[in-house]
């Protein structure tokens, strides 16, 4: 059979435990799921029960790319990685995470929609997919080292072109907070997944690909690219053609003049023409990526060595390289470092029990110690590399209350503020991590593009027309009450979950708002419009959507089978009883009238939670309906 | 940081492209285009021009073909009638006679032309017909028509 449309039709299986090697058809999950998400979620359901936990060898770590990756679709290089989640806290749920790049791209060009490894291997090795020829291999060399070397060395053996993912000391000493790294910059972080691929031994996936990747009705497909791309460009939070850049967009001044002085080019991932990343060469510390990564060390490197001088520059440099380097989630650091800084000052924590010079934050020997500590678990202190959360339980009441202040939920830390925004409170409460990360077009619509300038900025009346044809009403952008959030959430997460099934980049596509259509208006259709040319199947927007819910339905039945309910639909007690500077704090009563509607909207039973057999019926997961009746009848 | 326009390619009719690498940001979206038109597929190892990015030195190249004066490739072709030469100066392979010998490949100074393991034939950019389709769909213009 020749290979379909969009997808190149194959799914590629490793168990590293029997080191065999096999395949299964993308058909068999792409009718009801798309891609990307969609069959993330759907394997996690077949195969990761709840009493596998994220280190064990029955664990999947799950790649999926989708029919529109490897195409000229504008900003469709990521691809969703899934599995059970050792960061996630208390429970470790399973959950998703993503990563952009040109390995995703390679693998579908290797005749791959995606790769499921399982088990582990007796001794570290890594994955080569060069077209049909998988192996595994010896990898004790690179085992160590950082994922800079890691990759250098791959290309090295396997020659130009190979594309590789892989985990640096973090993820192979199992720290919570590790990540997978590809290039210098591009990461699945925020789900710990790097510590899944090591506890499996496996140090790196390398893949180059030399096939085909098909569109069903390539000049349609191509003048839906160009529509697309008419739409989104120049695109504010891109550094090239006339963008803002993404660090100028958002109220970020301090990136500015370190930007001129070391950035030698921007960089984009494969088939976008946005280009996000800001590819610097400082003197003295290195070369690599710098956009919202350097975040977590910058103001402190500036604040300790002084605002643009050059120490700091390469302080935080060095602490940006470093722990993408190492393979640690640089998310989590955005909140743990003040957090060291806070139990600091309050005389919680002393120098000796956490083995760090907690009056040099802002140092390279501060940044270097504490990147060491948490990738290599060394000396006092070492629960860091468990991440906040659970170090947070450690250390006892004062750390956890300081913690509480800088988390959401979940042990992910803030992103965004929940209280000044009902739509994102409620998005955190329903999801098993931070939804913020495929939720950027909601959040660029509703907060950022009003700070931006022409012609990237929306105003007030654009936004709500945008608003009624997106949401059918204005409400979501009404932050004074919770009055309509439960709907625009239910949009919302259909959204995310169409947009990583097919799979593009939330922060970039063309969606709800644009930079240089009438009224700003941008057009979701594009959507289901690419991927019908891609694939020759009609989707309407509307059928697009409808696989979206039923994605959101699998992942929380999922997540019901792990002991998800309504009281853990919730975000910690800090955040209903501190207030934001304007003075709100998220209104209990408010929140759990909008849980009850959201539960509604839902079809789902208001007193658990749990999706109701006749609603999963209604999506067509007829397995997944008879599993949850039992959650329902029994225990809470 | 100061731009250096690489090269100027002249064109039939009058028109040029002009080749900047600093603005290339490693997209492959040239590359898409011209494997999608030229073969029907998305597949950008098998397009008629390619970018080289090293991720870790910032370093990019833009492999196309030059269009030289006195085409070096043209010269070191010793099948009859598998290069031509069309008016303007634009040189193309002859499918049906290239031998695959690489003989083109050793004498282009641009490593400009490809060699295609499919069919067992080089393989070089056509202009598009003077069309370019890369410079038409490079989003930062790293690859640009002017002229005319």
């Amino acid at each position: 059979m020749s290979a379909p449309f969009g997808w190149v039709g194959k799914i590629l299986r490793v168990d590293l435990g029997s080191e065999r090697i096999w395949t299964e058809d993308t058909a068999k999950y792409s009718r009801d799921y798309i891609g990307g998400i969609g069959i993330v979620a759907r394997i996690l359901w077949n195969e990761v029960l709840p009493e596998v936990r994220p280190f064990d060898p029955e664990n999947r770590l799950i790649f999926m790319a989708g029919p529109l990756t490897g195409t000229l679709a504008p900003c469709s290089s990521k691809i969703i990685v899934g599995s059970k989640s050792p960061s996630l806290h208390p429970v470790e749920h399973s959950t998703r995470s993503s990563v952009g790049g040109d390995w995703g791209p390679e693998l579908k060009y290797a005749g791959y929609d995606g790769l499921v490894v399982e088990g582990r291997a007796e001794e570290p090795v890594y994955i080569s997919v060069l077209d049909e020829e998988v192996e595994i291999r010896r990898a004790g060399g690179l085992w160590g080292k950082g994922t800079f070397a890691t990759q250098r060395e791959i290309a090295h053996q396997l020659g130009q072109g190979a594309e590789t993912l892989c985990i640096g000391p973090a993820g192979e000493n199992l720290s919570r907070i590790a990540t997978i790294q590809t290039q210098t910059g591009k990461a699945s972080g925020h789900s710990g997944f790097g510590g899944v691929m090591g506890s499996k031994n496996l140090k790196a996936i390398a893949v180059r690909g030399t096939g085909d990747v098909r569109v069903a009705d390539p000049d349609g497909f191509l003048r839906v690219c160009e529509y697309a791309k008419s739409i989104m460009v120049p695109h504010p939070m891109g550094g090239g053609a006339g963008g803002l850049g993404w660090t100028r967009a958002l109220p970020d001044k301090r990136l500015l003049p370190f930007f001129s002085k070391y950035r030698r080019r921007y960089f984009s991932c494969h088939s976008c023409p946005a280009a996000c990343d800001g590819f610097c060469s400082v003197p003295g510390v290195g070369s690599g990526s710098e956009k919202c990564d350097g975040w977590f060390y910058r103001d402190y490197a500036y604040d300790y060595h002084g605002d643009g001088s050059e120490e700091g520059d390469r302080a935080f440099f060095h602490a940006t390289l470093m722990a993408n380097d190492l393979g640690v989630d640089c998310f989590e650091l955005v909140s743990m470092i003040p957090w060291l800084a806070r139990m600091r000052d309050r005389g919680l924590m002393s120098d000796d029990a956490i083995g760090l010079p907690l009056g040099k934050i802002g140092s390279r020997e501060f940044a270097e110690k504490l990147l060491r500590k948490i990738a290599f678990k060394d000396g006092p202190g070492e629960i860091l590399s468990e991440g906040s959360a659970r170090a947070a339980e450690l250390f006892g009441r004062g750390a956890e209350e300081l913690y509480e202040a800088l988390w959401f939920a979940y042990g992910q830390n803030q992103h965004d503020d929940v209280r000044s925004y009902p739509i994102v409170a409620l998005l955190w409460a329903l999801d098993s991590r931070d939804p913020m990360i495929d939720t950027h077009a909601i959040r660029h619509l509703l907060v950022t593009r009003l700070l931006w300038p022409e012609p990237f900025g929306v105003r007030e009346h654009e936004r709500d027309a945008i608003c009624e044809r997106v949401f059918g009403s204005t409400e979501v952008a009404d932050h004074s009450s919770y009055r309509g959030k439960a709907r625009a959430a239910a949009i919302c997460q259909h959204y995310s979950r169409a947009f990583s099934a097919l799979v593009l980049c939330d922060w970039t596509a063309p969606i709800f708002s644009s930079p240089s259509t009438e009224g700003h208006m941008g057009d979701p259709a594009v959507l289901n419009g690419l991927l019908s040319a891609a694939t020759g199947l009609e989707f309407g927007l509307e059928d697009l959507l409808r696989v979206g819910e039923r994605i959101y339905n699998l992942e929380r039945a999922q997540l019901v089978r792990e002991g998800r309910r309504r009281g853990s639909d919730a975000l910690y007690e800090y955040w209903f009883s501190n207030p934001d500077p304007s003075g709100k704090v998220i209104p209990r009563g408010e929140f759990e009238r909008a849980k009850d509607e959201f539960y509604a909207i839902r079809g789902w039973d208001p007193e658990t939670g749990i999706p109701k057999p006749e609603k999963l019926r209604e999506l067509g997961l007829l397995d997944v309906a008879e599993a949850m009746s039992k959650y329902i009848q029994g225990p809470d | 940081m100061g731009r250096a326009v690489e090269e100027a390619i002249l064109l039939p009719k009058g028109f040029a492209i002009l080749i900047e690498p600093d603005l290339c940001i490693g997209c492959s979206i040239c590359e898409l285009i011209c494997s999608i038109s030229h073969r029907g597929a998305f597949n950008p190892k098998r397009g008629l021009l390619a970018v080289r990015k090293d991720v870790f030195s910032g370093d990019v190249s833009i492999l196309i073909c030059r269009n030289c004066p006195s085409p070096p490739c043209y010269e070191a072709c010793g099948i009859e009638g598998a290069m031509s030469m069309e008016a303007g100066g634009v040189v193309r392979i002859n499918p049906s006679k290239c031998t695959g010998c690489k003989a083109c490949m050793s004498a282009c100074p641009h490593g400009a032309i490809f060699y295609d393991d499919e069919r067992g034939i080089c393989t070089k950019c056509d202009l598009c017909g003077g069309e370019a389709l890369c410079a038409k769909w490079c989003p930062q213009g790293a690859i640009k028509v002017m002229g005319a």
